[in-house]
């Protein structure tokens, strides 16, 4: 597969004399009998040291396979002269043979919140089933916060104001604590699909802190979505019915059998299970609504008051009965509607914004057969021709985590910890990023989640994601201001093939960062920000000032359009 | 792609805005013939009002022994009302930074405001209203941005020479959705967008890209890169020159609005701005929240119309309130209300003809979820605004709203736009910057002046003069090769009408 792709690099090289002038002079010679099988022995080190880490936690449970269609077309080859093409079913065929660089790079910047350029090495030489296997693994659970984040809340009654006050003051605190520790959690993830997933709850079952308050609340969901991240999203949903946090972000803890309340009844129709138009009526609504009374919550965990729980029988889905909180969840997974309207929405998660409707329908019938567990159907996603066509490649915009925590984590950044506050600098710099990016984790806008793709972009969030994304190239929060860490950019540029070889190593940098090759022009810039008019044959990473010279070239790219999507 | 052309195109900025004249009525050739705007001078503002205004207790049938009984514990007491008819009819409590424009007759109150078959899903209902679509039909471009495409038919591959449309804070949404692009801009700071978006661009692309999903989302960022580029003087420079003259109060969407009137006060140009304010949904503890919002929405848009008294610009500006959806009249046991129908929806401004339009709603014959019947259609509120305030052709106005819906009397007359709006000195940042070869410098005048268009090199040497001479109104452009000079950074400085214009220019 080396072979194949250093063949790529010799077209480039044909290519390049018009685009580079005398750049192309130094395009390498390739002598394909003598390239080795393997890598580089450093590279070949640190995959071996991570193939290690990932099988000390290989358990993966037995899953069945998901189906293939036998029938199904060769990926977008009808479609290729449509422009898009993506609307037509390209079917879910499993990717037979080996992976291109560029294609582990687009795995791994679609299936991890900054991935890291050897863990592009490292899948391409696993190969794409090992790999996605792996990537399903999940890693141990992450340290909380602190001690108080099960907490017992205390009862108020007979407290003074400035007891309240104060207790008011600690609680919005350890918020702030809360937030960054996720950053900080996802930021040190190891190679592993779950924070990924952890995010993708979290948009799915949308619960604003600013609506619950209580953190340890916001906590205890946030590791219930962790927890089954990769697991099934029936037993999930069930769970969240009765999660404390979305008791009351949806009312739950008011809807009672004297004096119902719809709005969590409703939500879970329309965004959490079927979707809104899928056929359920008003009468579902607030019939489900009955169903649900009674829930309460201490902040930690949830109860059920006999006495608020409404016993009649009540209609769902022309289902008649004495229904409670789990005959509802069962009766919502009973319909066709749910798997379709959920992995509708894992496609736009994972490989585009327009979900052909026959494709996503073979996911959900992967799911319904799996009865809902999630890993089945991401295996059947990932390991997908379609999942690897090239016209996908930097099809979707990056959320705001995949630059605020995405970058620290690719860039091997040490000394990051928001959680600090002496100094707040770095508290600081992802509030901003959040707040600027319109990604403030764990307050999503409402409870629909993000909306997503190009809502991220504006002519204001993009020049603030290239603002404080190139911050990180000099350390710097402000010109007097360290963050307390910063890109080693002379370290990450050596990991790449030949970071003596002006073509591969932009060439690599833009794997890293767009998770694809780019057009010859934007190569061409990369190379001429590095170079700022010198000879490539000049260009050796051992010089006195190419630490200059990369950081230059490292805010160029920060600052690029392609930055922004993976 | 010829979006990628326009940047490089010459004199190209204006023409395509002139180009859109076929939809204007009853604009004579005079008005169109002087200025860069193709809008006049009238200025829309909207308010959205996020999650559902509950309308029952906006505007309060108080006479009605229904409301009380519908709202044992969120009925808002006769007595603290402001009475609007003296006998039916009441403002909440909160809204009386409204009445002393309600007493001048400048605001309109149009009761029941919806669409048959209302959605109560919030997102679908404000895509609904976004788009102004029916219920059933799913329409995925807005319908702000339809007008605006119609407005500008060479957009994107010309630029319009002020936004179109101006969003305050994050929230871009399906309301400016075109067919054929964004058709506005995002702007937190206007104070510091232009520092900003200079300091971080990378320059514009010529490469043609691939016809693919991946392309598609290449040419979507780079068009707002570009378009941000664009306009990140435009807005500086309106902001500079702008002026608040009130003191507003320091909530969020007070902060929205008078960065809106210090925009109008700069002579920018932009015929919409969007504003809003969250947290309607009032499921539970209703009557503060409710109350806090509508006070300070009320507050910020009293402010707001006094700043453009004091400004001068009241008779070009109205200001209307939206919202997906009412609320449902009989509240529903935890201190709140569940989502309903129709809604009363605000109209404000010098050019409005004061009352209130429509019954009183009728809570004795609800639809069968219990939910108000609704009077006005809200496409008849657009096309009342489109038409009569804007001055947009009614032909124009069907194709955009899909449909005619009959005109509601709140305009005091049709607005016919008068004068074309000033518009401002303006120097363009060079294209490519950084870059090699010819460099295009355009720059724009408010009036015709003496022009000198120099460039200086860090130390302040006068390395190269451009321009000198005398020009006419509008915009300019010059090309120059400035690849003799020394690699760094030079200014480039414009002087026209007694001021000067500086931007960077990077040579490599």
């Amino acid at each position: 597969m080396i072979r194949r792709y250093l063949l790529q690099c010799t077209v480039l090289a044909g290519i390049l004399p018009v685009a580079f002038g005398s750049i192309s002079a130094r395009a390498v010679e390739p002598d394909l009998d003598s390239v080795p099988d393997a890598v580089d022995p450093a590279s070949a080190a640190r995959i071996a040291a991570f193939e290690e880490l990932i099988d000390a936690r290989r358990e993966v449970p037995p899953l069945r396979q998901p189906l293939v269609r036998a029938d199904a077309g060769r990926p977008m080859d009808a479609g290729g002269s449509g422009g898009g093409g993506t609307t037509m079913a390209v079917g879910w065929r499993a990717h037979e043979g080996q992976l291109t660089l560029e294609e582990a790079a687009h795995l791994m910047n679609r299936a991890l919140v900054g991935p890291r350029y050897e863990e592009f090495e490292w899948a391409r030489n696993r190969g794409l089933q090992g790999a996605v296997q792996d990537l399903l693994v999940s890693p141990p659970t992450p340290v909380a916060p602190g001690a108080w984040a099960t907490e017992p809340v205390p009862n108020q009654t007979g407290w003074t104001a400035a007891m309240k006050d104060s207790l008011d003051t600690l609680y919005r605190e350890r918020q702030k604590l809360l937030r960054m520790w996720w950053s900080r959690t996802i930021a040190q993830e190891p190679a592993s699909l779950r924070e990924t997933m952890t995010l993708f709850w979290h948009d799915h079952f949308a619960t604003r802190m600013a609506a619950v308050y209580t953190p340890q609340s916001m906590y205890i969901q946030n590791a219930l979505l962790r927890q089954h991240a990769l697991g099934n999203f029936k037993t999930l949903a069930r769970a969240i019915g009765t999660d404390p946090a979305m008791l009351v972000m949806l009312d739950g803890r008011l809807n009672r059998k004297q004096a119902p309340n719809e709005n969590f009844s409703r939500e879970m129709f329309e965004l959490f299970t079927m979707g809104e138009g899928s056929g359920y009526t008003q009468t579902d609504v607030t019939e489900a609504a009955r169903a649900c009374t009674g829930w309460q919550t201490d902040g930690l965990v949830s109860y059920l008051t006999t006495s608020r729980h409404d016993t009649g029988v009540k209609t769902i889905r022309g289902q008649a009965g004495n229904w409670g909180m789990d005959d509802f969840v069962r009766i919502l997974f009973e319909q066709d509607a749910t798997a379709e309207y959920f992995c509708a929405k894992l496609y736009r998660w994972f490989v585009d914004d327009e979900p052909p409707p026959a494709d996503v329908t073979a996911l959900a019938r992967t799911l319904r057969e799996n009865n809902y567990e999630i890993r089945p159907v991401l295996l059947q996603i990932l390991n997908s021709d379609h999942f690897l066509d090239a016209r996908l490649h930097g099809s979707i915009v990056r959320d705001g985590a995949d630059l605020f925590s995405g970058q620290i984590r690719r860039w091997h950044v040490t000394g990051f910890d928001p959680m600090i506050t002496t100094p707040l600098t770095q508290r600081n710099w992802i509030t901003n990023q959040m707040n600027t990016y319109g990604h403030l984790l764990l307050d999503p806008p409402d409870v629909s989640g993000w909306p997503g793709h190009r809502n991220w972009i504006n002519s204001n969030s993009l020049p603030n994601r290239k603002k404080y994304s190139v911050m990180i190239v000099d350390g710097k929060y402000t010109s007097t201001q360290s963050l307390g860490f910063i890109l080693d950019v002379d370290a990450e540029t050596r990991r790449f093939r030949d970071p003596n070889n002006v073509d591969l190593l932009v060439e690599d940098l833009a794997l890293l960062c767009f998770g694809q090759k780019p057009t010859e022009l934007v190569l061409e810039q990369m190379a001429s920000e590095l170079l700022q008019g010198q000879l490539p044959e000049n260009w050796s990473i051992d010089d006195p000032d190419a630490v200059s010279r990369l950081r230059d070239l490292y805010r160029f790219v920060m600052r690029l359009p392609d930055y922004q999507l993976k | 792609m010829k979006r990628r052309d326009f940047l490089t195109r010459t004199g190209g900025l204006l023409a395509g805005g002139w180009a859109g004249s076929s939809v204007w009525w009853p604009l004579t050739q005079r008005a169109l013939a002087g200025q860069s705007s193709v809008t006049g001078n009238k200025i829309l503002v909207m308010v959205v009002l996020q999650g559902g205004n509950d309308g029952l207790n906006t505007v309060v049938p108080y006479n009605d022994p229904l409301y009380a009984t519908k709202r044992p514990v969120l009925n808002l007491p006769t007595a603290q009302l402001l009475d609007l008819d003296m006998g039916t009819t009441g403002l909440h409590p909160s809204l009386s930074p409204l009445l002393p424009l309600w007493n001048q007759g400048r605001v309109s109150i149009i009761r029941d405001v919806g669409y048959p078959n209302m959605n109560l899903s919030h997102f679908r209902a404000t895509d609904i209203m976004f788009s102004a679509s029916s219920s059933q039909d799913v329409i995925s471009t807005g319908w702000m941005a339809r007008w605006l495409e119609a407005l500008h038919p060479g957009f994107p591959d010309t630029l319009p020479s002020a936004p179109m449309a101006l969003q305050q804070g994050f929230s871009a949404g399906l309301v400016l959705n075109g067919n054929r692009g964004t058709t506005g801009v995002v702007v937190d700071n206007p104070s510091t967008f232009y520092n900003l978006v200079n300091n971080n661009y990378t320059g514009s692309f010529s490469d043609e890209l691939p016809q693919t999903p991946a392309g598609d989302e290449l040419n979507f960022v780079r068009t707002i890169d570009e378009q941000s580029f664009q306009y990140a003087g435009v807005i500086q420079s309106a902001a500079d020159l702008g002026t608040n003259l009130v003191t507003y109060p320091n909530t969020r969407i007070a902060n929205q609005l008078a960065t809106v009137a210090r925009l109008i006060d700069g002579q920018m140009g932009t015929p919409v701005y969007l504003t809003a304010q969250s947290g309607y949904d009032t499921h539970g503890s209703q009557l503060t929240t409710h109350a806090t919002l509508l006070g300070e929405m009320a507050a910020g848009v009293a402010a707001f119309v006094s700043d453009l008294d004091a400004m001068g610009r009241a008779e070009d500006v109205l200001v209307m309130t939206v919202s997906e959806f009412g609320r449902r009249p009989s509240e529903n046991g935890s201190s709140g209300t569940d989502h309903g129908t129709s809604a009363p929806w605000f109209l404000i401004g010098q050019g409005i003809d004061g009352g209130l339009i429509g019954a009183p709603p009728n809570l004795a014959s609800l639809d069968p979820t219990g939910n108000l019947y609704i009077q006005a259609d809200y496409r008849s509120v657009y096309g009342t605004v489109l038409q009569g305030w804007m001055g947009t052709a009614p032909s124009v106005v069907e194709d955009v709203l899909f449909g005619s819906f009959p005109w509601l009397p709140f305009l005091t007359q049709t607005g016919v736009p008068e004068a074309p709006p000033v518009s401002v000195t303006h120097l363009f940042a060079p294209t490519p910057n950084p870059g090699r070869g010819q460099r295009s410098i355009r720059f724009q005048l408010g009036r015709e002046s003496g022009v000198s268009l120099r460039v200086f090199d860090v130390s302040g040497r006068n390395v190269a003069t451009l321009k000198e001479g005398y020009f006419p109104a509008g915009s300019h452009e010059v090309r120059w090769n400035p690849d003799g000079l020394a690699m760094g950074t030079y200014l480039v400085s414009l002087d026209a009408a007694g001021e000067r214009r500086t931007t960077k220019l990077l040579v490599r």
